[in-house]
Parts: structure tokens; C-alpha cells; sequence
């Protein structure tokens, strides 16, 4: 059974989460795009995307993650990702864009690390 | 790649999920690069046979080499492909374009295993013998062996070939419910161990066209033969429906409009 394609994105004081629902490919990335987009004006610290509901990646999704680092950097926020299933982390291990992003277990991980006296 | 097609062949998930992703790669590198983002025709060739599980990607356009030197992207599509499968070949047809051959053996292993395709042992690789049925023309042409690979192959290429054809992202999710039902009516119409369809991207319009299958079969084609669940059927997830003879045998074609750019 195919998920059909979905973004939901939610504030939550400095977090800004972006679940990711279905096939990111080259039908979807530009949905997800244009989210992202919106997402770098909110008025939060961190950008979250939350890839554990994710099904499928191909290139075009790596090449969109790593595009959405830089974009992050330049409007001044911070990227991080969840662990997707297990052809998205395989595809994000083979290419090395794992070492790119910051890679978390949960949403909650990212919030206590944030805490942490010494950061994440 | 469906679980369901996985199993139905023994290959394990992981397995699946490489080909998956091969496959996709393949056809973006076409898609996007071979022709300078303009349509132009390429085939798909995929069989599962002792030697193990064989993936053939053909165009006819400008040649791989000129074209990485152009875009990161698709190096990245080709190092994936290079490291997801067991053995990977892009060659330059000597008459223009580019051929990629991926082999995969732990299909050879998953199969001989499961006992699922044991009287297929023996069999000579057929890959490179399979040959377009008379009267399939299309952008892409696709032929699989066995059956059962049809529909996670043919929704792949179908998913990378819908934004060619200007099609939303809701009508993009019937894509999946179009070729699955395909793959599920090929498995028990098909006339012979291989299937093949082409395929055709125009604006607001992707068209499939299945053949060989029995004469006959079609008075069967209703949600049951092809998995749906009523009250979805083929006919009402497409705009045109036609089955026609082509040497004996019957030729499925199917046209998918996005109606709502349509309007």
C-alpha cells in the first residue's frame, strides 16, 4: 500500500517540526520545497524534519536535504532530521549526507539535547 | 517495491528495497538528463532468473558522460545505482545513448531458497532475449520477467514519469492505484512469463498500453481481477479504457488525465 504524499509542519516554541508522510521523490520534493520554505520565515530555532513516517527517498530527496542545510544556515536556522526507515538512512549512509545533517532519534531528543549545558 | 510482489518472488525487503531504488534512479537519469529534460523514448528491460535479478535501462540520447559533466545530481543517481546493486554497467551504445546493466544476486539466492521458482533454475538468462511484443510503442517501453515484478517496477517509473506529463500530486497517488491494478490483472492475464508496457507522457496525460494477455481475459476486468476495491475500479480511475487485438492476442490500453488541470 502507497501513503499518499504528506507534509504537516507544527511550532512549538523554538521547534519548528516538518512530518514527512509517503514518497519523497521527484513528484513530491517540490511540495516539500515550498514547505520548507515557508518554514525558514517562522520565528523558530530549529527546523525538524520528522522523516520516520518517510516510505521512500530517491536522489532528488537527498539532493533537497542537503540544499535545505544550506538554506537553513543562510536564514539563520539550524536543520536537523529524524532517522527515517531503512532505505532512507541507507540511502542517507551510502552518500555520506548522514555526516551532513544532524541526525536524531525523536523530536524529543533534539529538544533535551537543545537544553543541554552544552548544547546539541 | 510492494511487499506483496517481494514475497510472492522470495526476494527479502532489503533486496527490494535496492531494486526500488535502482530503478527510480534509472529512469530520473533519463527522465531528467538523457534528452535535456524533453521527452524522448528509452526502454526498461527487468528479469528475475537464476543467475539472479537483471535490470536493463536503454536511451537513445545524448551519452552519460556529457551529461554527469553537467550535473551533480545525476553522479549521485549513478553512485547510488553503483552501490545498492551487485554488479553496475553503464556503457555508451556505440549508436547514442546509454545503456545501464545492474545485476543484483541475492535475487538468485532469495529464490533458489524459497523454492518459489526452483523449476525456473535451469532456465538460460533471458533478460536480453525478451522482445517487445508487435505493436507496443511507446516513450518507454518496459518488459518484465516473471509477471509478479510489474507493478512495483511499472508504479516507479509511472511516479518518476508524472511530473513530465504536468500532473498534480493528487493524481499522482492514483498512479500507484493505476499500475498496481495493471500488475495484479497482467499476473492473471498474461499470455506468456513476460509482460511489457508502454508507456507515453504528454501534457496532463499519461497513457499505459499492456501486452501480451490472453484472448479473453478482458471480460474479467473488473475490481476483482485487478485488486481494487470496489466501488474503485480500473475504468474509474482512468479516462479511457481499450482493449484491442495485436496478433491473436489481446493489448490493454489505458489514458490517465489530471482533470483537475484540466479545467
Amino acid at each position: 500500500m502507497h501513503n499518499e504524499f504528506r507534509v504537516e509542519t507544527q511550532t512549538t516554541g523554538r521547534l519548528t517540526t516538518l512530518t514527512v508522510t509517503g514518497e519523497l521523490d521527484l513528484v513530491s520534493s517540490p511540495v516539500l520545497e515550498r514547505e520548507l520554505e515557508k518554514a525558514y520565515s517562522l520565528d523558530a530555532d530549529w527546523i525538524l524534519l520528522d522523516l520516520r513516517r518517510l516510505a521512500f527517498m530517491d536522489s532528488t530527496g537527498l539532493h533537497l536535504l542537503v540544499k535545505a542545510q544550506q538554506r537553513a544556515e543562510e536564514a539563520g536556522r539550524r536543520l536537523a532530521v529524524t532517522r527515517g526507515g531503512e532505505q532512507v538512512q541507507r540511502l542517507l549512509d551510502l552518500t555520506g549526507v548522514a555526516d551532513l545533517v544532524r541526525i536524531v532519534e525523536s523530536p524529543k531528543q533534539l529538544l533535551e539535547a537543545d537544553r543541554a549545558p552544552d548544547g546539541p | 517495491m510492494s511487499s506483496a510482489a517481494g514475497e510472492a518472488l522470495g526476494l527479502d525487503p532489503e533486496l527490494m528495497s535496492h531494486i526500488n531504488t535502482a530503478v527510480s534512479e534509472a529512469c530520473n537519469n533519463v527522465i531528467q538528463h538523457a534528452y535535456s529534460g524533453e521527452p524522448g523514448p528509452f526502454s526498461v528491460d527487468l528479469a528475475a532468473m537464476a543467475a539472479g535479478l537483471e535490470v536493463q535501462v536503454r536511451d537513445y540520447g545524448r551519452g552519460i558522460r556529457e551529461a554527469a559533466a553537467d550535473h551533480d545530481g545525476l553522479k549521485v543517481g549513478l553512485a547510488l545505482m553503483s552501490a545498492v546493486a551487485d554488479r553496475a554497467e553503464f556503457i555508451r551504445a556505440p549508436d547514442g545513448g546509454t545503456e545501464v546493466r545492474l545485476c543484483f544476486r541475492g535475487a538468485a539466492e532469495a529464490r533458489t531458497t524459497s523454492g518459489q521458482a526452483s523449476s525456473e533454475a535451469d532456465d538460460p538468462p533471458q533478460v536480453w532475449q525478451v522482445r517487445v511484443p508487435t505493436g507496443l510503442s511507446g516513450d518507454i517501453v518496459l518488459t518484465v520477467s516473471p509477471v509478479e515484478l510489474l507493478a512495483p517496477v511499472l508504479g516507479r517509473i509511472g511516479r518518476a514519469l508524472a511530473p513530465s506529463a504536468g500532473f498534480s500530486l493528487d493524481r499522482c497517488a492514483d498512479v500507484y492505484l493505476v499500475t498496481d491494478a495493471l500488475g495484479a490483472y497482467a499476473e492473471q492475464a498474461a499470455e506468456s512469463a513476460s509482460i511489457s508496457v508502454a508507456l507515453e507522457a504528454r501534457d496532463q496525460l499519461l497513457e499505459f498500453a499492456v501486452s501480451p494477455l490472453r484472448a479473453g481475459t478482458s471480460r474479467r476486468l473488473d475490481a476483482g481481477a485487478t485488486g481494487l476495491r470496489r466501488p474503485e475500479s480500473l475504468a474509474s480511475l482512468t479516462d479511457e479504457l481499450t482493449v484491442s487485438d495485436s496478433g491473436g492476442h489481446e493489448l490493454l490500453r489505458v489514458a490517465m488525465r489530471d482533470r483537475r488541470r484540466s479545467h
